[in-house]
């Protein structure tokens, strides 16, 4: 090869693009720091008959998935019945009338869809997922659940065995003791949410079926009730939906409640588990920060 | 703008798999003015058609679309497919190589322990740095999976740190050996072979799961299960073969799902485009294997206190006439039924039981597995399961009870794909069996054909005790 000027200032010219390109081999692309979220639409109704509605639109799969939320969580139970929350939401699905859990299943696997049930800090919520068409009739299948719910008193031993199996395996948990005494000790809460729902062995001795039924019916009011849906229906179809499943539910009486108990001590600055002091040495840890825009119209956006 | 199965015709992307037809609209003809009769007769017949055409719709008719894709081809082999879904700023890759267990060849566990390296640094990066950078980009779900007929490599990451997580994949997949020293060859061994002990030796019944299928496919079936003393013998020299020939874009296939930027496939170009490399593992033919008399073993449990059978049948492969007729009918029995009939054949006797159609190339098992009281034996639970078994024979499955399955089956398939990494990972196991993301339709189509008559054929023609392996497990004796 001739080392004419012309070679040379070629190689010279290359050499930064050679260098660059080497470079990109050997260390990983800077990316940005920030995300971006989008989050979905949350759209509410309020339905003549009194129930809230929460509608999300997805329409990426044929699905809707379907909760019957009340306020009717281990916070809102009556004092010296702690656990009774748990307990009725575990025997909602044992059955309802005319029919046993086996008989209660088949009806929502017509429907394709396997229901749960479970009692939160502030919900007992029933819960189902099942393609689109199927809707409306599981809607309606899950209010009945609620409403018509047999509390079989055998069902209701067994669960009792079952929870106070839990207990026993509980005591030999060192962090479990050592969580439940920190909750109850350092932090004062009150006992249902100091026993995180689960009620005390001297608690769930005592609840009866007459008790679990009281508290349901406390509680089974139609204006307190929240339905969530989400998936692949219109906010038009989620109301006609929700007014359908409704019928027959009649407005009941208004019990007298218990007094809902506060989650976190008033020193906190936000309840729930993210409950911190606000100079807890942690904050100088942030995560990636997290910027959330403007929803769009539709979803999911094209 | 992507849609289904569209080709891009572009520098550097070869269109492949499967297209639709040509939707550009036909030019119309040179002065032909319809009449009215002729309009309106044409607007009733059409009319018909659209209603004949969503009365026989199939109940999924937008299944198509769920897996909406485009595939195409880097110059250099990589198979690229991407899946738009911008409900959440998040993008899953799934890099799949087609190599797997069943390519382990003389060196079994070979694919296991690749896998395992493949996180033990680069030439560029530092052991443990792959998993760091994805860390602190927000990464989730980072992991591998080393299957029977491909490897695949996931991670979930913001849409935005898509070029790091490229250049990560691309990294590794051309410059893992250099950093590949005795020193980590041997931690790996131990690495897998402790996951065996967690997998097989310290579960209650591993061990007769290990001798089921030992029997099932004798040493040197691609199927037959790895065991420590042959991990035991892999050295780093096994491992560089095995990458320098598989470990390469021409035998890969990147899936990307989610929010896909505008300019993915510069990106993907930039990434892959000056890789070069990988080979396809010799196609295996011989994968059926059907015994011819039933296999009875004897496997005492040290770990139960209870006693427990299985029974393992080979049934059709993945995706073969009759694999979606096991599937439909471990639905039906897994929903009470069988509890119920061996209840019904011998109170008191059962824990729990179960069944499950291992669904794999070539030549899949139907398993039944039991879990008897203390005071059971296995032979006793084996005759309530066989009678059990001789009513289905007999069609005792109503068509309402399969229909039922057929619904919660096709709902639990599609919850299955509202996660983008599932998606991705759907996507993924299609091609490693030759199928296309688009037939995800007929997948799902398969079991609107099972009924209950198809499912006692079943039962009736795979279900035999002539092909069974049958591992009967003692409770260990209690000593104390």
């Amino acid at each position: 090869m001739r080392w004419s000027r012309r070679n040379v200032l070629a190689g010279l010219g290359a050499a930064p693009i050679l260098a660059c390109a080497a470079s990109n081999e050997r260390r990983p692309p800077r990316t940005p720091t920030e995300i971006q979220v989008r989050l979905p639409p949350v759209v509410e109704q309020q339905r003549a008959e009194g129930p809230r509605v929460l509608v999300i639109e997805d329409h990426s799969l044929p699905l809707v998935s379907l909760v019957l939320a009340l306020p009717a969580g281990y916070r809102h139970e009556p004092l010296g019945q702690e656990g009774v929350a748990t307990l009725a939401a575990s025997m909602v699905l044992e059955g309802i009338a005319g029919g046993d859990r086996i008989n209660l299943l088949a009806q929502y696997g017509d429907l394709g869809g396997t229901p749960s049930a479970n009692a939160g800090a502030s919900l007992l919520t029933l819960h189902c997922t099942v393609q689109r068409d199927q809707a409306p009739q599981a809607l309606r299948l899950m209010a009945r659940t609620l409403l018509e719910s047999t509390l079989d008193p055998e069902t209701l031993e067994r669960i009792r065995r079952e929870l106070r199996g839990w207990f026993a395996v509980n005591r030999g948990e060192p962090s479990a003791v050592t969580g439940l005494g920190l909750l109850a000790g350092a932090f004062d809460l009150h006992p249902s949410v100091a026993a995180l729902g689960y009620g005390t062995p001297q608690t769930l001795d005592q609840l009866d079926r007459e008790a679990v039924r009281t508290y349901l019916q406390t509680h089974l009011r139609l204006d307190d009730a929240v339905f969530l849906l989400s998936g692949d229906l219109s906010e038009s179809e989620a109301g006609q939906w929700v007014d359908a499943a409704s019928q027959g539910w009649r407005q009941r009486p208004r019990y007298m409640r218990s007094p809902t108990i506060p989650l976190a001590p008033a020193w906190c600055s936000s309840p729930g588990p993210r409950c911190h002091r606000p100079s807890s040495p942690s904050a100088a840890r942030e995560p990636p920060s997290v910027i959330p825009t403007s929803p769009p119209s539709r979803w999911p956006p094209r | 703008m992507m849609g289904s199965g569209s080709e891009r015709k572009g520098p550097g992307r070869r269109p492949r798999g499967w297209a639709v037809g040509d939707i550009s609209p036909q030019p119309a003809g040179r002065g032909s003015f319809a009449t009215l009769e002729q309009t309106t007769m044409l607007v009733r017949v059409l009319s018909l058609l659209v209603l004949a055409a969503l009365t026989l719709a199939h109940p999924f008719a937008h299944a198509a679309e769920i897996l909406e894709h485009e595939r195409y081809s880097l110059d250099n082999g990589l198979d690229v497919i991407l899946h738009v879904d911008r409900r959440l700023p998040l993008i899953a890759l799934n890099l799949g190589y087609h190599v797997g267990t069943m390519h382990d060849g003389e060196h079994p566990g070979l694919a296991h322990l690749v896998e395992h390296l493949m996180f033990r640094g680069t030439r560029h990066l530092d052991d443990g740095e792959y998993n760091l950078l994805l860390f602190r980009a927000a990464a989730l779900h980072t992991n591998a999976s080393t299957h029977v007929d491909h490897t695949a490599y996931t991670t979930l990451i913001p849409s935005n740190q898509l070029p790091l997580a490229l250049w990560l994949e691309s990294d590794r997949m051309a410059h893992l050996l250099p950093a590949i020293s005795p020193a980590k060859v041997a931690e790996e061994i131990q690495t897998t072979t402790d996951e065996w002990e967690v997998r097989v030796q310290s579960e209650r019944h591993g061990l007769a799961r290990q001798m089921m299928w030992s029997t099932l496919f004798a040493p040197g079936h691609p199927f037959h299960p790895i065991d420590p003393t042959a991990i035991d013998r892999l050295r780093p020299e096994h491992v560089t073969v095995f990458v320098e020939r598989y470990h390469g874009p021409a035998n890969a296939t990147l899936v990307l799902a989610g929010d896909l930027p505008e300019d993915v496939h510069q990106q993907i170009e930039h990434a892959f485009g000056h890789r070069s490399g990988g080979t396809p593992p010799p196609v295996s033919t011989d994968l059926v294997h059907l015994p011819t008399a039933e296999q009875r073993i004897v496997q005492p449990s040290e770990l139960s206190t209870t006693p427990a059978v299985a029974i393992a049948w080979p049934t059709p492969g993945l995706y073969e006439p009759g694999d979606a007729d096991a599937d439909v009918l471990m639905a039906t029995l897994n929903a009470g039924h069988l509890e119920a009939m061996v209840e019904q054949e011998q109170p008191d006797t059962f824990l729990a039981i179960r069944c499950r159609q291992i669904s794999q190339l070539g030549q899949s098992l139907f398993v039944i597995a039991a879990e008897g009281t203390p005071e059971s034996t296995p032979e006793i639970m084996l005759d309530a399961i066989d009678a059990a078994l001789t009513r289905l024979r007999d069609r005792a499955l109503t068509p309402e009870e399969i229909r039922r399955a057929r619904t919660r089956f096709a709902t639990r398939t599609l919850r299955g794909l509202q996660r983008i990494d599932a998606r991705a990972q759907r996507i993924q196991s299609y091609v490693a069996v030759g199928r296309d993301p688009s037939w995800f339709h007929e997948d799902l189509a398969r079991y609107d054909r099972v009924d209950a008559d198809s499912v006692a054929d079943f039962v009736r023609q795979q279900l035999v005790p002539q092909r069974r392996v049958v591992v009967l497990s003692p409770a260990a004796r209690d000593d104390k």
